[in-house]
């Protein structure tokens, strides 16, 4: 038992000896943690960025397909874009002009697609050759009557007229970007189709059907866009992710969870959630375009203007606008804001001269014939009540839930609406062959003169309204190169006519949301269509890593030392046991 | 053993006929929808000449019966067809999804067996007490969920609130369990009804009485009488059910971003993709057949009274 005793006491360390370890320890742990807590916070940045959007696109490729969405956005460089006021500044060409029968565009020396195939006048050329033959829209270059190749990166595009239309609607966006002809011809539509060849800032590198499409950083983009800093590809995001949520509330619990960044098609439901939500900013972008209801000028009672006048006063669209949450603009004429050739006092005019007003309504009915003359709240004529039939989408949200209120708007004139539910698609095939009654439908495209004609012009569009006058209104645009204040002369006077001949009914303005979280930064949303440009875009690293690694190791330098500070006391206890 | 090959052979031949009838049949409803793919397809900026051309070019201006005739020599060649919509081939398209529309389905029917059908058996046998009426509890709560709300509700549960697995999309393992648990659970509990209902049939059939009777284990009577009988229709209606895990689940698939065949097949018949949509109709068809025939080979097998009954005849 003594041996023992001895053995303990050689062991132990003398109190002054053990408060010295003791001093250094603490000493050194509060070093540590004052240099852990005061360093300046460490930023570092996600390299992958996910977007979710709606809708799959049909295929990769712009010239097959016929709406364009993110993907093509990225891998699609167009020649020149729009900047915030609806100018038109340069995107990949590095020069463009046009005069009266052709544009010329110089692209720069180096100009390179995702694949390091030089960019030259001759496969802008072929590219536009091509998108002739395969697009739905190949009608845009109709006018197109030869190529001039200047030199090897100079291109002049001669054209049988004016060439504004292709100048406005094609080179301004991804529709007229250059893709690399060559290498789809080498391996063939289809494949070209799931995996195209662009200049833009991002390169296709999977695609999984249905789900996702992964973009990755293409090295040899370069632009001159004025509004980004970083005319060059991005350094800190290797990897854009597109993913498919065609569910509403997945993709914004995906935003909120901070699995995606960014999230397109917000739907009405969650705007003023997300606005309330610190970590998410709402870009609110009114589309360049009207929704309205299309009316059968043709069939009666439609045919008689004064009908149709009085639906136009009767709709309260500022009813409308809150029953959708304020997400739309009012719109009483026929076009928006965010479009070229727009007349801000003539949409003035329009609400003043359609202000909502039932009594007015009731007697422009009355003065057409149609009154209530047995009592039944619906107006009738020679016996016929004033019966008509509403093509409502089921698959556009907004103009879905506004069905009911519109015909609840015109029973208070009397006019019974019947509502009837199909897609969108459907119902405009329907009012293309003239079959229907009243129609909800909506247009979405910045230059009037690239959409109002496919709509209103007697043989462009041929629907059902046909005016000689507005057709040569249309012409006019079409066959002289107008600037752009003699354009917007010939659209309000286009638009004067409609409202007198009331052909529509505009409902209103939808608001386009983005809605991206806060670790976003740097990111540019551009009109007409809210496109997304990632020049700048840094997307941080929410801290909590860092903070929570940082008490980590401060609790790990904690529990030894404290396991220590117990066995020195232990220790300091037998000291005073032994000198006893 | 040639009344069975007498009797599969029938049965094949009419599933020949069904196997060709049932794709013909849903050719002539598409025809029937006013519009084709590609006037649908394009956006108003697409002139009337252009969509005529582009019509053209994919043989839809030609008569109907003249387009059916190009499917079925297609179709007799092996080829599936080209959709419109993605300008790819179906055969293509529907490889793509395959994948992920068995990785939810396949797993959530062997599931609803596995854990369903003991459940049933077992509520059947404990009847009246504490576990059946909890199981019977559970099962109706499962049975008359609606899945659109099923799955909502475990993807902000468990997805969003807690976070345990991933909300939406293809991401490992994990995400599949929401998906295949909001498919499973209805599942589970139509299974366990149903062999709950006929395992409590059973127990109540003369030959049973009998057996307890003759003061035979429990075990014995339960394994090799009862649940022998009991599981004859429940061992059909599996293979029954097969054939619609090709189909998979349209809302599943949507509420959780997932790539299946589900959404693929709702999205062509929407944009009157035909191709698409006769090729998934005729695989259905074609596996209906094939396990409607194995379904009634196995039940022959596992019932001498109806092997017994084909050789009377």
């Amino acid at each position: 038992m003594g041996v023992l005793k001895n053995l303990k006491s050689r062991r132990a360390l003398t109190k002054t000896q053990a408060t010295i370890i003791a001093l250094i320890i603490i000493i050194a742990t509060v070093g540590v943690a004052v240099y852990y807590f005061t360093l300046p916070p460490k930023v570092q940045y996600k390299r992958t960025l996910t977007i979710a959007i709606p809708e799959e696109p049909e295929g990769l490729d712009i010239q097959q397909v016929s709406w364009s969405n993110e993907v093509h956005d990225l891998v699609f460089q167009p020649f020149t874009a729009f900047n915030e006021n609806m100018g038109v500044v340069l995107d990949l060409a590095e020069f463009v002009t046009m005069d009266n029968n052709s544009i010329t565009i110089k692209v720069p020396e180096d100009a390179k697609f995702s694949n390091g195939n030089p960019i030259t006048a001759q496969i802008i050329a072929d590219s536009i050759e091509r998108y002739r033959k395969l697009s739905p829209y190949g009608s845009d270059y109709e006018l197109v009557k030869d190529y001039e190749i200047i030199n090897e990166t100079t291109i002049k595009i001669i054209f049988n007229g004016p060439p504004t239309y292709v100048w406005y609607n094609d080179l301004t966006n991804v529709y007229g970007a250059v893709v690399d002809a060559k290498t789809a011809k080498e391996v063939g539509d289809d494949a070209f189709n799931l995996n195209p060849i662009g200049s833009g800032p991002y390169k296709v590198k999977e695609w999984v059907q249905g789900s996702h499409v992964t973009l990755e950083r293409n090295e040899f983009y370069k632009t001159n866009l004025p509004f980004v800093e970083n005319k060059g590809p991005n350094p800190y995001i290797d990897e854009i992710i597109i993913r498919f949520i065609p569910e509403d509330l997945t993709r914004i619990s995906e935003l909120e969870a901070g699995n995606v960044e960014i999230v397109r098609g917000v739907p009405v439901d969650a705007i003023s959630r997300l606005k309330e939500n610190p970590d998410v900013t709402l870009y609110e972008v009114l589309t360049p375009g009207v929704e309205y209801i299309m009316i059968n000028v043709r069939k009666p009672p439609l045919n008689d203007v004064r009908v149709r006048q009085a639906m136009m006063y009767a709709i309260d669209r500022d009813a409308i606008a809150v029953t959708l949450e304020n997400t739309v603009l009012p719109c009483y004429s026929y076009m928006s804001p965010s479009m070229l050739a727009y007349n801000a006092s003539l949409e003035e005019y329009a609400e003043s001269m359609y202000a909502h007003n039932l009594e007015k309504a009731k007697d422009l009915l009355e003065e057409a014939g149609w009154v209530d003359t047995n009592d039944d709240g619906i107006v009738d004529k020679n016996g016929q009540p004033l019966e008509l039939e509403l093509l409502v989408p089921n698959d556009e949200p907004k103009l879905k839930r506004i069905g009911p209120l519109i015909q609840s708007q015109l029973a208070q004139i009397g006019i019974k609406v019947n509502i009837k539910e199909y897609t969108y698609d459907y119902i405009r095939d329907r009012t293309r062959n003239w079959n229907f009654e009243l129609a909800c439908r909506f247009y979405s495209w910045f230059d009037p003169a690239g959409i109002l004609p496919y709509l209103l012009h007697s043989e462009m569009g041929n629907y059902t309204y046909s005016n000689p006058e507005v057709d040569e209104l249309f012409e006019l645009d079409r066959t002289t190169v107008l600037d752009p204040v003699e354009r917007t002369n010939v659209y309000t006077k286009i638009q004067l006519i409609l409202l007198n001949d009331t052909p529509w009914i505009p409902l209103f303005i939808n608001k386009d949301y983005t809605a991206v979280r806060k670790t976003v930064e740097g990111l540019h949303v551009m009109p007409p269509f809210g496109t997304l440009y990632f020049n700048d875009v840094k997307v941080v690293q929410t801290r909590s890593y860092f903070t929570l690694h940082a008490m980590l190791s401060f609790a790990a330098l904690l529990i030894p030392e404290s396991l220590f500070i117990n066995s020195v006391k232990t220790l300091g206890g037998n000291v005073e046991k032994r000198r006893k | 053993m040639s009344a069975m090959l007498r009797y599969v052979t029938k049965k094949l031949l009419i599933g020949a006929v069904i196997v060709i009838l049932v794709p013909t049949f849903i050719f002539l409803i598409m025809q029937l929808v006013p519009g084709d793919p590609i006037t649908l397809m394009a956006g108003e900026r697409a002139t009337r000449e252009r969509i005529e051309e582009l019509k053209r070019t994919w043989g839809l201006d030609k008569p109907a019966y003249i387009q059916y005739l190009y499917w079925l020599r297609n179709l007799l060649t092996g080829n599936m067809g080209y959709s419109y919509i993605h300008k790819q081939p179906v055969a293509y398209l529907i490889k793509s999804r395959l994948f992920y529309t068995i990785v939810l389905t396949l797993p959530a029917l062997l599931l609803s067996f596995i854990i369903g059908v003991p459940l049933g058996v077992i509520a059947a046998l404990k009847r009246g007490k504490f576990i059946d009426n909890l199981t019977e509890g559970v099962v109706t709560f499962f049975y008359s969920m609606p899945t659109y709300w099923l799955g909502l509700m475990l993807m902000l549960i468990f997805g969003l609130r807690l976070g345990w697995f991933p909300i939406s999309g293809i991401s490992g393992a994990k995400s599949a369990v929401l998906p295949i648990l909001t498919y499973a659970l209805p599942s589970i509990a139509t299974s366990a009804r149903t062999a709950r209902t006929e395992m409590l049939e059973v127990l109540t059939e003369d030959y049973v009485r009998t057996a307890w009777a003759k003061g035979l284990p429990s075990r014995k009577v339960i394994l090799s009488h009862a649940l022998r009988n009991a599981l004859i229709p429940v061992t059909v209606m599996f293979f029954l059910n097969l054939p619609w895990i090709i189909g998979g689940a349209v809302i599943i698939e949507t509420i959780f971003a997932w790539p299946g065949m589900g959404s693929l097949l709702y999205k062509s018949i929407v944009k009157q993709d035909y191709p698409v949509v006769q090729a998934i109709v005729f695989i259905i068809a074609v596996l209906t057949v094939i396990c409607n025939i194995l379904g009634d080979i196995i039940a022959a097998f596992l019932d001498p009274r109806i092997r017994l009954e084909q050789e009377e005849a």
